[in-house]
């Protein structure tokens, strides 16, 4: 944050004064719940505010959309995959519970890496993890996905290229 | 774009190497050229290490188990289906030719999410219930009417109709002879109530059918069957509600948290109380709110996806 100079506060201060009546408008049409919806608001500033990228005067409401979009996409991911966690988590023994600060951790990295394969096809995907997941040899993703040897180990190299790209991309 | 320089040709080229290296089989001759590759230009062994680390957040995963379940569905959805071709005789060959991630084109999915209880009507005429995180699988054609119950519960009253109807469960088939009866997947166990008619039932891995009539209840393994009594309130969830006769507190608070998502925990000076009553599934915090006014105990939100019933 103090990447923002007093100039650039300026300018964020406008651009929260001029479009946080809209934006939550438009956030909320996409969440419904008003708690997540301030909560998402707040968070698009920050991300601004973060990044020191601001819009030219002309385009803010588009690029406000665009970030608050991205932010309501990445919300849905985690909250489907808290979700698919502790319902597995609920058909583990008891004594088998990790600790909340544990589980949270697991939250964390089950986000990444699927922020790293949300755009790789299917089978792509599926290549990548049975490989590093369940340690199998290709001859066995091969039988699993039902392709061949040498289709399994395009799939692989074709998504390892996919998670980096994904991973550079994403910290600009 | 790319950032520190790295062209996208350059990460092509490391992930096909990586690629090439996690191969079952890799000649000396590729593990040399590899080597060459490497020490070519200072960016190879940047992209290479950028890779490096990258996979190890595959291994970083916690639990490795939580990763496959939750990255990796529909893998664990086809392997159950897998399982109901085996079950399913002489159907094998339907799947079988298939691809691993790709739906039979003549099964219908039916699902619910946590929460939700929802009607259906299937082509025959056969009306299913199905109860909250339920998913079923329903193959109808002109020789026989199949369902696979791969999670949850479901209602069925069967049409009449000529054709065999069977519903496969993971333990086990059960085959209605002009009927309406619940299925229920437990964990390695499945559940069947019947309300009407009679039930023939056949175990994965146990020779011999035993039938079940109405107004009794069994459970089940892939080789052993139990009977349980039946109560009144059973099927009270088709209309939404939950009824509890002297409930043990930890039984009910399970049945109530198949329909929210996350985590009830019970304390363990509670677990001698008995519930009585009807409690709509409409709303689960509403139900218990209404526990914690008929039974000495609180209810306490750690988060909305956590639970607590303590002590009052």
């Amino acid at each position: 944050m103090e990447v923002t100079g007093s100039a650039k506060s300026g300018q964020i201060r406008a651009l929260y004064r001029e479009h946080r009546r809209w934006l939550t408008l438009f956030v909320q049409r996409r969440l419904g719940c008003p708690h997540s919806t301030a909560d998402l608001v707040h968070d698009t500033y920050l991300r601004i505010l973060a990044s020191g990228v601001l819009p030219d005067s002309g385009d803010s409401r588009r690029y406000l959309a665009h970030i608050a979009k991205g932010l309501v996409v990445d919300r849905y991911r985690r909250h489907r995959i808290e979700s698919t966690y502790l319902e597995y988590l609920r058909q583990q023994p008891e004594e088998l519970f990790p600790s909340p600060e544990n589980q949270v951790q697991t939250i964390e990295a089950l986000v990444e890496v699927s922020l790293l394969l949300q755009r790789l096809p299917e089978k792509v995907r599926l290549a990548l993890l049975l490989r590093q997941l369940e340690g199998l040899s290709y001859r066995d993703i091969a039988g699993r996905l039902q392709v061949s040897v040498s289709s399994v180990e395009k799939y692989v190299a074709r998504a390892l290229q996919g998670c980096m790209l994904a991973a550079l991309g994403e910290r600009h | 774009m790319k950032s520190k320089g790295l062209s996208t040709e350059t990460i092509r080229q490391a992930s096909d190497w990586m690629a090439r290296l996690w191969a079952d089989e890799v000649a000396e001759s590729e593990r040399r050229a590899f080597q060459h590759w490497l020490e070519q230009h200072q960016d190879n062994k940047k992209a290479w290490l950028q890779l490096q680390q990258l996979q190890e957040k595959f291994k970083q995963l916690p639990d490795p188990e939580a990763g496959r379940a939750v990255l990796m569905p529909t893998a664990q959805r086809n392997r159950r289906l897998l399982l109901w071709a085996g079950l399913s005789l002489g159907v094998t060959t339907l799947f079988g030719s298939r691809n691993a991630t790709q739906h039979p084109s003549v099964t219908q999915t039916y699902f619910t999410e946590t929460g939700q209880i929802k009607p259906v009507i299937l082509s025959d005429g056969t009306e299913l219930i199905l109860n909250t995180n339920t998913r079923v699988y329903a193959r109808i054609d002109y020789h026989r009417r199949q369902l696979y119950l791969g999670k949850g519960e479901v209602m069925i009253t069967t049409a009449t109709g000529s054709r065999p109807f069977l519903v496969a469960s993971h333990e086990g088939h059960i085959s209605p002879l002009g009927t309406r009866f619940s299925v229920r997947q437990l964990n390695k166990q499945t559940q069947v109530r019947v309300y009407k008619g009679r039930v023939a039932l056949r175990l994965a891995q146990a020779a011999g059918v035993r039938e079940i009539d109405a107004g009794h209840s069994a459970v089940f393994s892939a080789n052993a069957v139990f009977s349980v009594p039946s109560q009144n309130g059973d099927h009270a969830w088709t209309h939404r509600r939950l009824v509890a006769t002297r409930m043990p507190l930890p039984q009910f608070a399970r049945e109530l948290s198949r329909y929210r998502n996350g985590i009830m925990r019970v304390h363990p000076q509670l677990q001698g109380l008995v519930v009585t009553g009807v409690f709509s599934l409409e709303n689960t915090d509403q139900a218990l709110h209404n526990l914690s006014q008929v039974l000495p105990l609180k209810v306490r939100y750690l988060t909305p996806y956590w639970v607590s019933l303590t002590p009052s």
